[in-house]
């Protein structure tokens, strides 16, 4: 059970970095383009 | 990876379902005797499982790790790109059709969302890659052709630059609402766990009790300890089956109609222009087969000339290419490799058709005991290009169940890397009985494995099981999704397992049962004068909007697919399949009264003859269901599945003219039969022949004053008076008397 829990543990945080990445690239373009 | 199921050690999860240290082949080897359930604890009790089983959970994170490696290559091209080409092809990356939008294209863009819709369903439905995969390659690569393109009403090579942050910013919207889902999906599903604990505990046990007696043998079973073929003694109510009905009478004669019919032909079928993929023919054809055993099992033992005959000829069907062929498109568009063979064509997959027919199988040798289809090259699937590719019975079995042995989720493909239990509970009951009809291993060898993956990778942790998987991805995707809640689309394969999964899950078959507190509906309905009496359905027609909104009734049905515009089938909306659902229901689970009171109001409702000869005005799937209500009065789909259908020894109504006379009933013992006929066409006289009667004596059909005499093996022939449905006992002239003949009701 533990070592499934870490399995969706990973998942979490890796769509979490994945949400982040997007969410930056998103933030930096704005700055981009009003810069 | 076709060993993770049984090899990885880590997963300490324990197995619920089996008592303790039984976990082996030997739990279920036929014969099966005895209630099928083992460890009724176990039916109420959700097994304390992960929520991601470690299969799913792995291609999950595999999944991850690929959508954050394109997220990385998106920003990077984006980045440090520093072209407008590199911008479209980051933005294409991330959201397809991006990069039409990015170039001021927005047409194009919305153009790539409904071919990737389209696409999409496509995939979850049939398997096929190829509309998905092309559609966002074109868009990704004349996203980057466009950049210096012309523009609709704009300057050639204008770009919209705010588009880049806009749509990284909605993809990034997009996995965080996701995730929040699933973060609170965990906490609701765990508090719903606990609810359905306390509930099951809860539970009255005398429902329980009900339950589990529904999962007793034949023999054990008051309807069937009571059941005399003969007992039609004037004076007393006869005992069910008889007296045959005007309903009974109209299915038989539909299905029979069906059936014999030239092999090749579909017409009364749910098939043509109006057909809609819920009622292809592979389901139809296992359907009706296994409706047709139930019928020969329970009111026809004694006719077997004609039974066995309709049976053969839907086997036969199922191997017309209109059954079988969809599976060459399904293969190539899925995984573009072109083999029509509907079996082993593409390895371990396309259950819907192995699963369906062994199933089917499973049924026809029961109800006949008949071993024609275990012959080398009995199952013959012939391409256009003539092409066939034979098999037997027990090879296609065999397949299954090496199939089961290697699926890395337990379960394996109906569509090409599409997973769903609704398929694979057909695959396992007919692998299943097959094993119990010839006693072999097929099934109990790999039983245990296919266990644990019902508990363990498709259980969700309220106790639901999931309805379907991507085999590549681990994804849910009935919805654009990947999390556990935002699917309407096969949400849960709950009713499949109470329906299907009697006979390989009893224990879990039962807790569904319960939890879907369908023993309290079923306690609850509005019986009148012992019809089921359901509210009328509106029939009202929409259009337009209205029209609109009642095939999508929300944007997450119109995003999955999880609509059929069922008025395709030519058929108007009713409540038939409602009737014959509960009824169904019913009956597997043991309330024959309920059961018989579902099919009192389905004739009272709907009962008339159609053009097509259908008794009522539904979908044949319907019809075979109501049918199932109707005659599994002694055997039901567990008996017919674990071999415990008696093989009918009694006398034999050798033959009647077909379709001029129309037998609904034919059982007998000890030399003595009782039949139900009745002309389809006009009255008149009709030669009967019989065997396995009594030898050099003479006989007395009935009241009508015919009598014949056997000849020395038991065999005779007599032109009997027909004028409308009579119920006739056929004994010795010696011992008969003539007021046990019986009309019906």
């Amino acid at each position: 059970m533990n070592s499934t829990r870490d399995y969706e543990t990973h998942v979490l945080v890796t769509f979490t970095i994945v949400m982040l990445v997007l969410a930056a690239g998103g933030v930096l373009q704005v700055l981009h383009l009003v810069g | 990876m076709t060993q993770e199921l049984t090899t990885d050690t880590s997963d300490t999860t324990p197995l619920r379902i089996a008592p303790e240290g039984s976990h082996t082949g030997a739990r279920h080897v036929a014969p099966y005797s005895g209630n099928l359930i083992r460890n009724p604890g176990h039916i109420l009790t959700i097994p304390d499982n992960p929520r991601w089983g470690r299969v799913r959970s792995r291609y999950m994170f595999r999944t991850s790790l690929i959508a954050l490696a394109m997220s990385l290559l998106s920003l990077a091209l984006i980045f440090l790109g520093d072209s407008r080409w590199t911008d479209a092809a980051g933005v294409s990356l991330i959201v397809p059709g991006g990069g039409f939008l990015y170039n001021g294209w927005p047409v194009l863009f919305v153009l790539t969302w409904a071919c990737f819709w389209l696409g999409w369903n496509f995939w979850v439905g049939f398997g096929t890659t190829v509309h998905l995969g092309l559609t966002y390659l074109v868009s990704l690569v004349g996203g980057i052709a466009l950049v210096d393109g012309p523009r609709l009403g704009m300057e050639e090579g204008t770009t919209w630059p705010w588009v880049v942050p806009t749509l990284l910013l909605a993809a990034a919207a997009y996995v965080g609402s996701h995730l929040l889902r699933t973060v609170r999906g965990r906490a609701r599903d765990e508090a719903m766990k606990s609810e359905r604990t306390d509930y099951l505990t809860g539970l009255d046990p005398q429902v329980v009790a009900s339950v589990v007696r529904s999962f007793d043998p034949p023999e054990m079973r008051p309807e069937v300890q009571s059941f005399d073929p003969v007992a039609i003694t004037p004076g007393n109510d006869p005992q069910p089956p008889l007296p045959v009905t005007d309903g009974d009478a109209a299915t038989v004669e539909y299905l029979l109609k069906i059936a014999m019919q030239p092999v090749s032909s579909f017409e009364g079928w749910d098939w043509g222009k109006n057909a809609v993929e819920a009622s292809a023919l592979r389901y139809q054809v296992t359907e009706v087969g296994c409706t047709l055993a139930t019928l020969q099992a329970n009111y026809l033992p004694a006719y077997p000339s004609l039974l066995e005959q309709a049976q053969q000829n839907v086997v036969a069907k199922a191997q017309e290419i209109p059954v079988w062929g969809y599976w060459y498109f399904e293969l190539f568009f899925g995984s573009l490799k072109r083999n029509p063979d509907p079996i082993v064509g593409a390895g371990y997959q396309n259950i819907m058709f192995g699963g369906f027919l062994t199933r089917h199988l499973a049924h026809y040798e029961a109800a006949t005991h008949d071993h024609r289809y275990d012959e080398p090259n009995a199952l013959n699937f012939t391409w256009d290009d003539n092409r066939t590719y034979s098999y037997s019975y027990p090879e296609i079995v065999a397949h299954n169940s090496a199939a089961f042995e290697h699926a890395p989720l337990g379960m394996w493909p109906c569509e090409p890397g599409q997973v769903y239990p609704v398929c694979n509970q057909m695959g396992a009951v007919g692998t299943q009985g097959f094993g119990a009809m010839h006693g072999s291993d097929e099934w109990s060898r790999v039983e245990d494995r296919y266990l644990k993956a019902l508990d363990v990778e498709w259980m969700k942790l309220n106790g639901d099981t999931y309805g379907h998987f991507n085999e590549r991805l681990g994804l849910n995707v009935g919805g654009l999704t990947w999390n556990d809640e935002t699917s309407p689309a096969f949400m849960d394969a709950n009713q499949h397992l109470y329906m299907l999964g009697r006979t390989t899950s009893p224990e879990v078959a039962a807790r569904m049962y319960l939890l879907g507190k369908n023993a309290e509906t079923l306690a609850r309905l509005p019986i009148v004068d012992g019809a089921l009496a359901l509210p009328r359905p509106e029939a009202v027609e929409r259009r337009g909007l209205k029209r609109l909104l009642t095939l999508f009734p929300s944007f997450k049905h119109y995003l999955s697919g999880a609509w059929v515009d069922m008025s395709l089938s030519g058929w108007p909306t009713s409540d038939v399949v409602m009737y014959a659902a509960i009824g169904n229901m019913a009956r597997l689970f043991g309330d024959d009264e309920v059961a018989d009171a579902a099919i009192r109001g389905l004739d009272k409702q709907h009962l008339s003859k159609q053009h097509d000869g259908r008794p009522y005005p539904a979908v044949l799937s319907a019809i075979t269901m109501a049918a199932r209500a109707r005659w599994a009065r002694l055997y039901k789909q567990d008996d017919f599945l674990t071999a415990r259908v008696p093989r009918y020894e009694g006398p034999l109504l050798a033959s009647a003219p077909y379709p001029e006379v129309l037998v609904t009933y034919a059982n007998g013992r000890d030399g003595r039969l009782v039949l139900t006929l009745e002309p389809t066409r006009e009255a008149g006289s009709y030669r009967l022949t019989f065997e396995r009667l009594l030898p050099d004596t003479e006989y007395a059909v009935g009241r009508t004053g015919v009598t014949f005499r056997t000849d020395q093996h038991g065999a005779g022939e007599a032109s009997v008076p027909l004028v409308e449905r009579q119920t006739w006992l056929i004994e010795p002239a010696s011992t008969a008397n003539t007021d046990r003949e019986r009309s019906p009701e």
